[in-house]
């Protein structure tokens, strides 16, 4: 070869990016030629001058205040790792989590971009609805809106709701015995009507559990717990649970972590979850 | 466990602090304003803290946290300056924010044995902030490029996957941002009168030899010497 041949290889061989083939080659190259030597030590002299002048902290390149980093563990603090996957606390539960809603949520970003593709089209949707149902319930429970009925026993709340909606919810007066009903009041998730009940968990802690008549949420493929199948995603801090009981979709949003509150479903076939509304047509 | 992911926050900040000051200063040469580069720095943690779930456990996690903080620039950031206002300003002219330029000044008797030196010594004698404000005026792109490969030292692969690029179209920025930061650093070494005019010209002629030609992407070059 030729001197020119190797003026497009100086700068990965200076930068080390060439094989040691070629590598070998432009070193022996450099050994009778002082202009590409001369251009190599140039390269390598101006990025040891670089990185010294970046090295010189100065008011152009401070390092972070402790001002800063003190301000940014907190709010690192308030911060929660947004995913359903990998699944840590998956061993510990008696049942296996619904892996297509880990998908969606996936799906969502422009890293799981490859694998909605990889997909389905109908299955996508049908993700892309679960996570938009479970926002959605985010967003209301982030309101923080006032019950416009109090009471702790089901049997008030459920006489309040009489002829306000038409589908029958269940209204457990406790969550699984760790956190009780506060109220109600009405409500929407997405475009659907909902009833919206408050519970209190120790740590006031608020709960949010949303019912609603939605068709189109289909929740098979999980395993059963007792009569449910639970799908959790993790959005924006919170974590979600969503399944169905008689046809009706229950949404249950808390910061609590995965564990805790699937530990709070109130699933049929335990004793403190009979109240029943009537469906009033 | 009462409450909350500790377990992932704690991974997630064992893994991604130790690379704070290095984003940071990435950040100031991207944003060119400390205000900024905290805003943008921590837009990049909490980010990345969110999208934690998703990162490949053993994966590179620096390159990831610098594509982040990529992204979060190019969308969310380089609109906040007006970018093309200070290219094309002779390096140096831009106002400087310290006042200890004048001090910084070499004295006159630096200025009178150093006009036969060669370039390389006249670049060692720059001041580091006249060197960074270089930098800080490559246009957006082929700033990217320097700040990367030089000041982070990543790999042309790494570079590629943080900015989207190829390793085609990294090379020739880096190669272009390099060219256009050595005549900007000529040039403050003749103001500085570290170097004459046409010592000068005489260095620049002599680099044209090699560096005419932009450089072709690797794989075309290996492929073309691979057939002989
Ligand atoms: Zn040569």
């Amino acid at each position: 070869m030729k001197c020119p041949d190797f003026h497009k290889m100086l700068q990965p061989y200076a930068d080390g990016e060439t094989d040691a083939r070629e590598a070998a080659g432009i070193t022996s190259h450099l050994a009778e030629c002082s202009e590409c030597r001369n251009a190599v030590r140039r390269q390598r002299e101006m990025h040891r001058i670089l990185l010294r002048a970046a090295g010189q902290s100065s008011s152009l390149n401070p390092r972070p205040s402790a001002a800063f980093k003190s301000r940014l563990l907190k709010n690192l603090n308030e911060t929660s790792v947004e995913h359903i996957y990998p699944l840590p606390i998956q061993k510990l539960l008696p049942w296996t989590w619904y892996k297509t809603a880990a998908a969606a949520v996936l799906a969502l970003t422009a890293a799981g971009a490859a694998l909605a593709l990889s997909q389905s089209s109908e299955q996508t949707e049908r993700e892309r609805r679960i996570v938009l149902y479970a926002k959605d319930s985010i967003d209301r429970h982030q309101r923080r809106l006032p019950v416009e009925v109090s009471g702790t026993q089901p049997q008030k709340v459920q006489n309040w709701l009489q002829g306000k909606i038409d589908f029958a919810a269940r209204i457990p007066s406790s969550l699984n015995n760790k956190a009780s009903l506060v109220g109600a009041r009405l409500s929407n998730v997405r475009e659907r009507q909902a009833a919206y009940f408050v519970y209190d968990a120790p740590d006031e802690r608020r709960l949010s559990l949303f019912a609603f008549d939605a068709p189109d949420l289909e929740v098979q493929g999980g395993k059963k717990v007792d009569d449910c199948e639970v799908l959790l995603t993790n959005q924006q801090g919170y974590n979600v649970v969503i399944w169905k009981d008689k046809e009706i979709a229950y949404s249950l949003v808390s910061d609590l972590d995965e564990q805790d509150i699937l530990e709070l479903v109130p699933c049929d076939g335990e004793e403190e979850a009979k109240a029943i509304t009537e469906r009033t047509k | 466990m009462p409450f909350g992911q500790s377990r992932q926050k704690a991974e997630f900040e064992a893994l991604a602090l130790p690379y704070l000051d290095q984003l940071f200063s990435a950040a100031m040469r991207l944003t060119r304003s400390e205000r900024d580069a905290e805003d943008l720095v921590q837009d990049t943690f909490l980010r990345a803290c969110r999208a934690f779930g998703q990162f490949q456990r053993g994966s590179n996690v620096r390159a990831w946290l610098f594509r982040i903080l990529n992204n979060t620039f190019i969308n969310d950031y380089r609109h906040r300056r007006v970018e093309e206002k200070i290219i094309g300003e002779i390096p140096g002219a831009s106002a400087s924010r310290n006042d200890g330029t004048a001090d910084d000044a070499p004295d006159i008797e630096d200025l009178a044995d150093s006009r036969n030196t060669p370039e390389d010594d006249c670049m060692e004698r720059l001041m580091a902030d006249d060197i960074l404000r270089a930098i800080d005026q490559l246009p957006l792109d082929f700033r990217m490029a320097v700040v990367l490969a030089d000041l982070q030292e990543f790999s042309y692969r790494e570079i590629s996957e943080i900015t989207g690029c190829p390793v085609g179209t990294v090379m020739s920025r880096l190669f272009r941002g390099r060219k256009l930061l050595r005549q900007a650093l000529r040039q403050h070494a003749i103001d500085r009168g570290f170097l004459t005019a046409s010592a000068a010209d005489e260095n620049a002629a002599n680099e044209a030899e090699t560096e005419e030609s932009s450089p072709v992407d690797l794989n075309e070059y290996r492929r073309k010497h691979q057939v002989r």
